[in-house]
């Protein structure tokens, strides 16, 4: 378990610098940010005075290292538009994501794991076939409009929900019930399979064979050792989540890091746009790491460092 | 205590129909060995799960199954799950997947413990490291708190033996039990069912392909080929005077001190497939003896008193 | 009682998806030509009859999809929405694959340091959060039509890189591919010849399952104003400008929604179709 932690800690250190080279990369790309910090009526003299100030005269690698310095002590520069440090935006939004994210894998993992267990014991069940059917219709859904058709029902026609903003447990419905839908299909299908494995193994019939109740046999025997696929999957799921986070918080003007995300793109605030690229890969690899050390505490084999 | 009247399992339907068993009968008394013997596709595995109730849920049972006198076919679920571990239960093939590997020993070996006999805790504890005693493991306390990738395979075996036992089944099913060990565990298990059984008293049904291996234990033989039983007698019998002439094929298979040096014989042709099955004897084409009335079925006569066969020949030899 | 599910289930048959046949072929004809099927030009603004029901809603025949907050008529801007939608959708699926295809055979065949580079480049792209990824190279390119392709391609490449390696590694040890490399073949004639068309059909398959997630894709980008840009009728944008129509118009944001919904669920079943036709012992995740 140590020897893992090392090794992933390692891995995450390689990762995060890769990821800097990357954001590095893509200041670079974005053309000359001078251009926007001066007025339009600067002069040759100011813009050197400029690019001398922000290091932009020295050799590439240099620049690199100040930025990789600069980050290393928190500070990836202030937004353009609102003049604070990105980081302190960043991390002011994060509750709010959070908070969205954790609601909809939330539903996704309770619902989908209850629906997958059901169509496993009973195939071609009705359940069985409404989660086929949402899993088919789930990728084809763009999330953005999941989420208006959402608010045109429950908001405008039948207003018993509010449209958007972040408040109690009813703001909070919609967009979590829009982020969760494609997640909850992904993880009732996962779950079904594995399920559907485990159910057909020698160690469930010997579970059978000595009289365990059934409840305890699906329980206990199946759906313990389904886990690890489905809890594998729904970390990466995590990823294709945080992805629609940020089209459901602008759809529901929800004051997380998605939406903070996307004015940044549309004001081209890229201090703010890459420190939320750096975080949100930040936030998914931890879960990642967590996944893991989850699957070794459900499997005593992982553990061992054997496969199973 | 078990009777099995004209048990027919077909799998599939319309024209994917896959007849397994077809009228299969079989008693067994109490604390009676019994050896079934079978190529792989003859339908030991199904005979034995249909007797659990425990075959897949869309193969078609048909006949009955007595355990004790009580209908297995028309048991509730909840009866059913009652007798499971406590009045008939079984050994499974493959150790390596027979056990759970999320869990330890101690709870899978008590599991039969507490959903049979109520035992919980420090006195469920005990009763598991008494089986696993039984079971002939050394060092059982330390065993407990072992999971399955941890132990070889032989001594997964004997766990799943303590599992299957831990409920006082008076009927072990062993399917295989030692096909996935090796040969000098396959011996050393064997003779563990042979001491678990004069032990405890319960009847065994010791299915296997392997006859040299089935005679070490029992003292009946049952020939199944194809769902059809072929003979059923004495395991004396069945080495010195078989009856069928499947029998005398899987007899001359056995090496022996008389023959050494010879090189063994085989069963010719290719083992019959319950999905393409003519009419008449399912042996027929790998017959060595075949004759025109092979085409029909002959039917399952006691040629001695105890020894039944399905033969034509020794219909008419008689 | 049984209903849902005898339709449910045939949606997702192994059975030749005829309406997704169907859909699919429909979409592709009216996206090459979207001047034989558009009732209206799509960019023609009529005041007087803005913001017309569909029919059935209360609108008339003259526009069966309603019109807009201009009084363009939605039919026709779907029809030539369609036209971005498919050609990006297909343009970025092929782009990916193509890139994929070199990347992943150069990794599983050479190997060694190739391997490792290609790989962890692939692990990195497949790490960040698809959206994400996009928003920063967007942000950092500026929106277009041109870079909105690049990071459809950017984001898509390293699954079938994947793919395409581990196929090429099983491939690698087969006898055919050693008697090949003893009978003198150089690694390019192997690669073209011999694995090339081995790694196609799973290639295709996955292709085909992108399409759909690519125009969900492009329709999300557009939808948040960094893909596609007015005035070309993109089904993202149409449904981001019918957003603010919602309580009055709600056909504006409805219509592209389903128009997209068809479209791809149309290119999943047949991906699903062709992954059990072609590749019956694979899945691609």
């Amino acid at each position: 378990m140590v020897r893992l932690m090392i090794a992933r800690a390692g891995q995450l250190v390689i990762y995060l610098t890769c990821l800097t080279v990357v954001v590095f990369g893509l200041t670079r790309l974005s053309g000359d940010p001078l251009v926007l910090l001066l007025p339009p009526n600067a002069t040759q003299q100011d813009y050197d005075q400029l690019a001398r100030r922000m290091g932009l005269d020295r050799p590439l690698v240099e620049q690199y290292v100040v930025f990789a310095r600069d980050l290393l002590h928190g500070d990836i520069g202030r937004s353009y538009k609102w003049g604070v440090p990105a980081s302190r935006l960043l991390l002011e939004r994060l509750p709010a994501t959070l908070e969205l994210a954790a609601a909809a894998m939330g539903i996704a993992t309770v619902l989908g794991m209850s629906a997958g267990v059901i169509a496993a014991i009973r195939p071609d069940s009705m359940v069985d076939a409404v989660f086929a059917g949402l899993a088919l219709v789930g990728q084809s859904i763009p999330v953005f409009w999941l989420g208006l058709m959402l608010i045109l029902v429950f908001a405008v026609k039948w207003p018993v929900l509010p449209v958007g903003g972040r408040g109690g447990l009813a703001h909070l419905v919609l967009p979590a019930i829009t982020l969760s839908w494609y997640s909850t299909a992904v993880v009732s299908r996962v779950t079904r399979s594995s399920m559907i494995d485990v159910l057909h193994s020698d160690y469930v019939k010997l579970a059978r064979i000595k009289g365990v109740p059934e409840r305890v046999v699906v329980l206990r025997h199946a759906l313990r050792n389904a886990l690890v696929p489905i809890v594998t999957v729904s970390s990466l799921e995590f990823a294709i989540l945080l992805s629609g986070a940020v089209v459901t918080e602008t759809v529901f003007a929800w004051p997380g890091v998605g939406s903070l995300v996307v004015e940044a793109v549309l004001a081209k605030d890229y201090p703010v746009i890459e420190a939320a690229v750096l975080l949100v890969s930040a936030v998914f690899f931890t879960v990642n790491f967590f996944t893991d050390l989850l699957c070794n505490l459900i499997d005593p084999r992982l553990a061992a460092g054997r496969t199973p | 205590m078990l009777q099995v009247r004209d048990l027919q399992v077909a799998f599939g339907r319309g024209p994917a129909l896959v007849r397994v068993l077809n009228g299969v009968s079989l008693s067994l008394r109490s604390g009676e060995l019994c050896g079934l013997v079978g190529e792989s596709g003859s339908g030991k595995t199904v005979l034995a799960l249909s007797i659990l109730r425990l075959l897949p849920q869309d193969a078609a049972i048909r006949g009955s199954i007595r355990l004790g006198g009580e209908d297995l076919l028309t048991a509730s679920a909840a009866r059913l799950r009652a007798l499971r571990g406590a009045v008939v239960s079984m050994i499974l093939q493959d150790p390596m997947t027979a056990l759970n590997p999320l869990l330890t020993v101690e709870c899978q070996v008590g599991e039969p413990l507490t959903y049979h006999c109520g035992l919980r805790g420090h006195l469920r504890r005990e009763q598991v490291v008494a089986l696993l005693e039984k079971v002939r493991l050394p060092g059982a306390r330390q065993l407990l708190h072992a999971y399955p990738h941890q132990l070889s395979g032989g001594t997964r075996q004997r766990v799943a033996a303590a599992a299957a036992i831990a409920g006082g089944a008076r009927l072990l099913i062993a399917d295989e039990p030692t096909t996935a060990l090796d040969a000098s565990t396959q011996a050393d298990f064997v003779r563990l069912l042979h001491r678990l059984a004069r032990e405890t008293g319960m009847a065994v049904l010791f299915i296997s392909h392997d006859l040299h291996l089935v005679l070490e234990l029992v003292k009946r033989v049952v020939v199944l080929y194809a769902g059809h039983i072929l003979e059923d007698g004495p395991a004396a019998d069945a080495l010195r005077s078989p009856k069928h002439p499947y029998t005398q094929a899987l007899a001359a298979c056995v090496p022996t001190l008389e023959r050494r040096g010879e090189r063994l014989p085989t069963v010719g042709g290719t083992p019959a497939d319950p999905a393409r099955l003519l009419p008449g004897c399912p042996f027929a084409p790998r017959c060595p003896e075949v004759a025109p009335a092979c085409s029909m079925m002959p039917p399952l006569v006691e040629a001695e008193t105890g020894h039944s066969v399905r033969c034509w020949l020794r219909l008419a030899r008689r | 009682m049984n209903f849902t599910p005898v339709m449910l289930r045939w949606l997702g048959s192994k059975h030749v998806p005829w309406a997704a046949l169907t859909m699919g072929t429909g979409v592709v004809m009216v996206a090459a030509a979207p001047r034989l099927f558009a009732p209206y030009d799509p960019t023609r603004i009529d005041i007087l009859h803005r913001l017309a029901p569909p029919l059935g809603w209360g609108g008339n025949a003259a526009h069966l999809l309603g019109t807009d907050q201009l009084g363009r008529d939605v039919l026709s801007r779907l029809i030539y929405g369609a036209q971005v939608s498919v050609a990006v959708g297909l343009a970025g699926a092929l782009g990916a694959a193509a890139i994929g295809l070199l990347l992943g055979m150069s990794a599983g065949y050479f190997g060694g340091s190739c391997d490792a580079a290609v790989m962890r480049v692939a692990e990195l792209i497949l790490s960040i959060p698809v959206m994400l990824l996009a928003l920063g190279v967007i942000g950092a390119l500026g929106p277009s039509l041109g870079h909105l392709l690049l990071v459809l391609v950017l984001v898509s490449w390293a699954r079938y890189a994947r793919l395409v390696r581990a196929e090429v590694m099983r491939l690698r040890g087969r006898a055919f591919v050693e008697l090949a490399r003893v009978a003198g073949c150089g690694a390019i004639r192997i690669i073209t010849v011999h694995i090339l068309p081995n790694v196609l059909n799973p290639t295709l398959v996955l292709l085909a399952l992108d399409i759909g997630r690519l125009i969900v894709l492009e329709a999300s980008l557009s939808f948040l104003g960094v893909g596609v840009q007015p005035p070309a009728p993109s089904w993202g944008l149409m449904m981001a400008s019918g957003r603010e129509y919602l309580r009055t118009a709600w056909w504006l944001a409805t219509m592209p929604g389903l128009a997209v919904l068809l479209t791809c669920l149309a290119a999943n079943r047949m991906g699903d179709w062709m992954r059990d036709r072609l590749d019956p012992h694979r899945r691609t995740d």
